[in-house]
C-alpha cells in the first residue's frame, strides 16, 4: 500500500510556484530521503503531505485518503520542523505532556530516556532553548510520537556532528522495533543517505528521481585521465560534469558502461573512481559553467 | 584562481580514493577480529549490500563465523554499521541465494556446510578474473615484463 500519492499537485504562492504538477508514489515502511536544494519545494511538499497546507491544484492522498482538514488521517502523522511554534510561557515538560496527550502511540518511556540523554531541563522555557535544544525537543517529538507516518524537516539543524549521528542511531533503532513510513528532509545527504532505503531528489517542484539509495550511489562515474582521450571516449555518453587541469581532465559520466568498456579505459590509464551521493546530488541539480565567467 | 581550485579539487579526490583504496586491500587482507572485520566504504564503487555480503564472507573464511552455526542476523548488521535495515537484508539475502547462508526457522541465519571452501572458489575465479587481471595492467604500465614479474612473485617473502 502506498502512503502517501499525489496527482499533479501544484502549489503557488502569488506568482512562485513551489510545487508544480508533482507526482510521485510512496510506499509503506520505508525511510525516504527527500532531496532538493534551497527552494526546490521540499518543505512545500512535506507541508501539503502533512496537511499543513492546502494545494493549489492537483491531488495529494494519505493512505489512501484526503489529507487536509481530515482528522482521521492527520491522526497518523506527525510532522516535524524548525518552525514548531508553542505559546512563549511552554516549558519543556509541557511540550512533552502536550505531545503525550496528542499522539495517540506515544511512547513516554522513550521520551523520558530521552529527555535525559539529551540532558534537557524539562522546567526551562522552550522559547529561551538554544536552536540545538529546540531541535532536540523536536526530535524527540519526532520519534516518540511513532506515527505510522513521521515526516521530518530538516531534523538536524543546529546540531553538531556527534548529536547529529547520536539522533541518526536513535532513529534508526527505534524504526527497526516500529517500522513505519519515515520521510527525512536534509541537505547533508552524505550523513544520512546510509540509514535511507530510497531517495527522492526534486527539483523545482518537481520529481527528478524517485530510486533505491543503491541505484542513486550507481548513478555516475567519474572518469580521470588524459583529456583527447577522454573526449573521444565521452563523446556518445551523458556527461554530468567535467573538469579539466592541463592535459588531464575529470568527466563524471552516467554510469551505463560495459565491462569492454571498462577494460578499455584501464588500459588506456584512465582512473574508474565513484562519484559520492551528495557530488552527484549537486551534479544534477546545479548548472555548470558558472565559476568560469569569474 | 578556479583552475586552481579545481587542481585542489581532483588531487583531493585522487587522495581520497587511493585512501580508500588502500584501505579497502588493508582491510580485505587483515581481518581478524569480528566486528572489526567489516568496514564498509562509502567511498567505495562497491554497493554497500555487497559490502556487507563480502564482510559476512570474509568472517567465513577466516572462521569468525563458523559453518552450520548461526550468522549475523539483519538487525544485528543494522545496528552494528547504523545501516537500513533493507540494505543489510539484501546483503544477507545475495548469500542465501548463493547457498552460503541459510534461514532456520525461528533461528535465524546459519552458515551452510561448505560455506568456506564454496566462498574460497568463488574468489579464487575472481582473482583470476579481476584482480590478475588489474595487476597485470599495472605491470603493464610501469614496463614490467613477464620473467621480471615472476622474479618479483618468486622473490615475494610470505610474512
Amino acid at each position: 500500500m502506498n502512503v502517501i500519492t499525489t496527482q499533479s499537485l501544484t502549489k503557488k504562492y502569488k506568482d512562485i510556484i513551489a510545487l508544480d504538477e508533482f507526482n510521485i508514489s510512496i510506499p509503506e515502511n520505508k525511510i525516504i530521503g527527500l532531496i532538493g536544494k534551497n527552494g526546490a519545494g521540499k518543505t512545500t511538499l512535506l507541508k501539503a503531505c502533512a496537511g499543513r497546507i492546502r494545494q493549489t491544484s492537483g491531488e495529494v492522498k494519505i493512505f489512501g485518503e484526503k489529507v487536509f482538514d481530515n482528522l482521521d488521517v492527520l491522526s497518523k502523522i506527525v510532522f516535524v520542523d524548525e518552525e514548531s511554534q508553542y505559546d512563549d510561557s511552554f516549558r519543556v515538560k509541557d511540550i512533552f505532556a502536550l505531545a503525550a496527550c496528542y499522539y495517540q502511540s506515544w511512547d513516554d518511556d522513550l521520551a523520558q530516556k530521552l529527555i535525559k540523554h539529551f540532558a534537557l531541563k524539562q522546567t526551562q522555557k522552550y522559547k529561551k532553548l538554544s536552536r540545538g535544544m529546540k531541535t532536540q525537543v523536536n526530535i524527540i517529538i519526532g520519534i516518540c510520537a511513532r506515527m505510522p507516518l513521521t515526516i521530518l524537516d530538516e531534523p538536524t539543524l543546529g546540531l553538531d556532528a556527534a548529536v547529529r549521528k547520536d539522533f541518526y542511531n536513535i532513529l534508526l533503532r527505534d524504526y527497526m522495533n516500529h517500522p513505519r513510513t519515515i520521510i527525512i528532509s536534509s541537505h547533508l545527504l552524505n550523513e544520512i543517505e546510509i540509514l535511507l532505503e530510497d531517495i527522492v531528489l526534486i527539483d523545482k517542484g518537481k520529481v527528478l528521481m524517485n530510486v533505491p539509495v543503491e541505484e542513486f550511489r550507481n548513478y555516475s562515474v567519474a572518469l580521470v585521465g588524459e583529456s583527447t582521450f577522454l573526449k573521444e571516449f565521452v563523446q556518445d555518453k551523458e556527461v554530468l560534469d567535467e573538469s579539466s587541469l592541463g592535459n588531464a581532465s575529470k568527466y563524471v559520466i552516467k554510469n551505463e558502461i560495459t565491462e569492454k568498456e571498462k577494460k578499455h579505459l584501464v588500459s588506456n590509464s584512465i582512473d574508474i573512481q565513484s562519484v559520492s551521493s551528495q557530488d552527484l546530488f549537486i551534479y544534477l541539480t546545479s548548472k555548470g559553467g558558472f565559476y568560469e565567467e569569474f | 584562481m578556479v583552475l586552481e581550485y579545481k587542481a585542489q579539487v581532483i588531487l583531493d579526490r585522487f587522495m581520497k580514493r587511493r585512501y580508500t583504496t588502500l584501505h579497502e586491500q588493508c582491510s580485505n587482507a587483515t581481518n581478524t577480529m569480528g566486528s572489526d572485520s567489516m568496514i564498509i566504504s562509502m567511498e567505495s564503487t562497491v554497493p554497500i549490500y555487497i559490502q556487507i555480503a563480502q564482510g559476512i564472507e570474509n568472517d567465513i573464511i577466516n572462521g569468525i563465523l563458523i559453518e552450520n552455526e548461526s550468522a549475523y542476523s539483519q538487525y544485528q548488521i543494522s545496528r552494528e554499521y547504523q545501516i537500513n535495515p533493507a540494505t543489510a537484508a539484501k546483503g544477507i539475502n545475495i548469500l542465501v541465494q548463493e547457498g552460503i547462508l541459510f534461514k532456520k526457522r525461528g533461528l535465524g541465519m546459519f552458515v551452510s556446510i561448505g560455506a568456506g571452501g564454496a566462498i574460497k572458489r568463488k574468489r579464487k575465479e575472481i582473482f583470476f578474473n579481476t584482480t590478475i587481471d588489474n595487476f597485470m595492467q599495472e605491470a603493464k604500465k610501469l614496463s614490467i615484463d613477464k620473467k621480471e614479474l615472476k622474479r618479483m612473485i618468486d622473490e615475494y617473502e610470505e610474512e
